[in-house]
């Protein structure tokens, strides 16, 4: 067996293990005191890549088993990168699925350790001409991604229709001469926020304003963007309007509700 | 988050050591892993007669056709067969593109990939 | 900017973000997102769910879905492996094509050589080989395939997709309906 180890280029707080060859059971010890020491150096998030390990004996997965725990005592981690087919098979029967997660490359692997660890959000910025018809293929990416990051079908759905709303909106209500209008996303493991953005008419973008600011949870009868936003209200934990020569922004935050 | 696949798992009538797996969704880098564990178990508990329904399984990429090879690889050495029905049009011209429609057994139906394993016997 | 292209004109597509505003008939889309690979999924429906808006068939919208996903997950895998990156997607809809372009921002050289040559020198995949397989997806699947390196160490690939000679041309308001529903 060989080890080498390396600091994250990327994140100071992590250690890159590269294991080499079989792994032993009388590489217990040499394994053992390699973690207290990472330990011992304030570090407690590994990536173990195996990428190019031929075997692992029970003895050492074991005493990998101990090492995590080690880790995750002090408030981290240690997850498995790049194991081929066969040892992933191998280390499965052993149960290690269960202890450890497994990636496929050390990049999906520092995805889940920000996304996990770390309170991050992630951005996704999506320009687009003003057309009505593009907006279901917007709200639907948007839901997908909340449903492909964790969050329920419920909140998913909550969100989509945010989205269907205040996209909408930007586009019936925008100037017609607009090029484009920008929509933001913002994505952590505890909330969702969205921002529109677009050049609206001033008078417009105040009866928005109006709407979505003023304490009032329903919309007069027969205007029906004004009942759609009224619901964006209910199902949303804040809104804010900007207006500016520029355009308007409309940003909206919804907590996930599992969090 | 491996969402957009589920695999269902069935016996196969009257073909021993047979399962048949119905593919639904997508199969993609997000989801290969979960896809290889489910079916490698299988293979390891001897189950090497499979036969994969894709009726329901509306896309597939390059990782995950890498995955099917590796099936039917792993069948073939267990003295097995991993066997494919009811591609649709465009998971096939993904298949034939990277030449896999000649290393993979597909058949137009779950019913003619079930004959010719008992005729295997 | 250095750049190749096989049997091509140069698309003329530098840059990214929507269409200016005016140019007629074209229709253009953008998206910056984390290389992240669970993005992927929702991405290519997106592209594709889009590109059935602007008219063209299933059979093209599915060819579109999976030239993203391969290009995208490449973008994602070899590009810069820091965490904070992006990949950003840009796709441009005309009457008859459409102009898609992935920029990742850049991998080692090595992934950029073994990219151009992919692109440039496709050979057939071999059954062993796990991986180059999707390249020659997107190769099989596009009309025209161009690599930009920029100067700042960024890669985008550009992809021209036209009509499918057997495609007939919709019926550009009933799909939009359509895809309403």
């Amino acid at each position: 067996m060989r080890i080498s180890q390396q600091v994250s280029a990327h994140d100071e707080r992590i250690v890159l293990l590269h294991f080499e060859g079989d792994l032993n059971a009388s590489d217990c010890d040499a394994t053992s005191k390699i973690f207290q020491d990472i330990i011992d150096s304030r570090k407690y998030f590994i990536v173990a890549l195996m990428e190019n390990v031929t075997f692992v004996s029970s003895p050492l997965l074991g005493e990998l088993m101990g090492c995590k725990l080690r880790l995750v005592e002090k408030g981290g981690n240690m997850v498995v990168v790049g194991l081929n087919y066969d040892l992933r098979e191998r280390l499965i029967q052993m149960g290690a699925d269960k202890i450890f997660q497994f990636y496929p490359d050390t990049h999906t692997a520092y995805n889940h350790y920000h996304w996990e660890y770390t309170q991050t959000a992630q951005v996704v910025n999506i320009t687009l001409p003003p057309k009505l018809q593009s907006v279901p293929a917007v709200r639907r990416f948007i839901a997908g991604i909340a449903k492909q990051k964790g969050y329920t079908s419920r909140d998913s759905f909550r969100i989509e229709t945010i989205v269907d709303e205040i996209a909408n909106n930007a586009i019936e209500h925008g100037d017609t001469s607009q090029p484009e209008i920008t929509v933001e996303l913002r994505i952590d493991r505890k909330k969702f926020e969205l921002l529109v953005r677009n050049k609206t008419l001033m008078d417009k973008a105040n009866q928005l304003k109006y709407v979505l600011e003023a304490n009032k949870e329903t919309a007069q009868t027969g205007d029906t963007r004004g009942r759609g936003l009224a619901l964006v209200k209910l199902i949303s934990n804040s809104i804010n309007v900007s207006i500016d020569k520029s355009g308007t922004e409309v940003k909206i935050t919804k907590m996930r509700e599992d969090s | 988050m491996d969402t957009q696949i589920e695999l269902q798992i069935s016996d196969l009538d009257n073909v021993p050591h047979g399962k048949l797996i119905k593919f639904m969704g997508d199969l993609d880098a997000t989801n290969v892993e979960s896809t290889l564990d489910q079916v490698t178990k299988l293979i390891k508990e001897g189950f090497v007669q499979i036969v994969a329904d894709f009726r329901n399984l509306r896309y597939v990429n390059s990782t995950g056709l890498g995955i099917l090879l590796h099936f039917s690889k792993t069948a073939k050495e267990k003295s097995g067969c991993f066997k494919i029905a009811n591609v649709n049009d465009n998971v096939y011209e993904i298949i034939e593109i990277i030449g896999a429609n000649t290393l993979l057994d597909i058949y137009d139906n779950v019913e003619e990939a079930i004959v010719s394993l008992q005729a295997r016997r | 900017m250095e750049s190749q292209s096989k049997n091509v004109s140069p698309l003329g597509v530098s840059q990214t973000g929507a269409s200016p505003a005016g140019e007629k008939g074209v229709s253009g889309y953008s998206v910056s997102l984390p290389s992240d690979l669970e993005y992927i999924p929702p991405l290519r429906q997106f592209v594709a769910e889009i590109a059935r808006v602007e008219g063209f068939s299933k059979k093209f919208c599915f060819r579109t879905e999976i030239i993203v996903d391969e290009l995208v997950t490449n973008g994602i895998l070899h590009g810069s492996q820091d965490v904070h990156s992006s990949v950003i997607v840009s796709a441009k809809f005309e009457e008859g094509s459409m102009n898609l372009s992935v920029q990742d921002q850049g991998g080692t050289r090595q992934n950029l050589e073994n990219l151009k040559h992919a692109v440039y020198s496709p050979k057939p995949p071999s059954n062993d080989k796990k991986k180059g397989r999707g390249l020659v997806i997107v190769q099989m699947l596009s009309s025209e395939i161009k690599i930009d390196l920029c100067e700042n160490g960024q890669t985008q690939v550009h992809v021209v997709k036209t009509r499918d000679p057997d495609e007939k041309q919709p019926q550009r308001e009933k799909l939009l309906y359509e895809s309403d529903l």
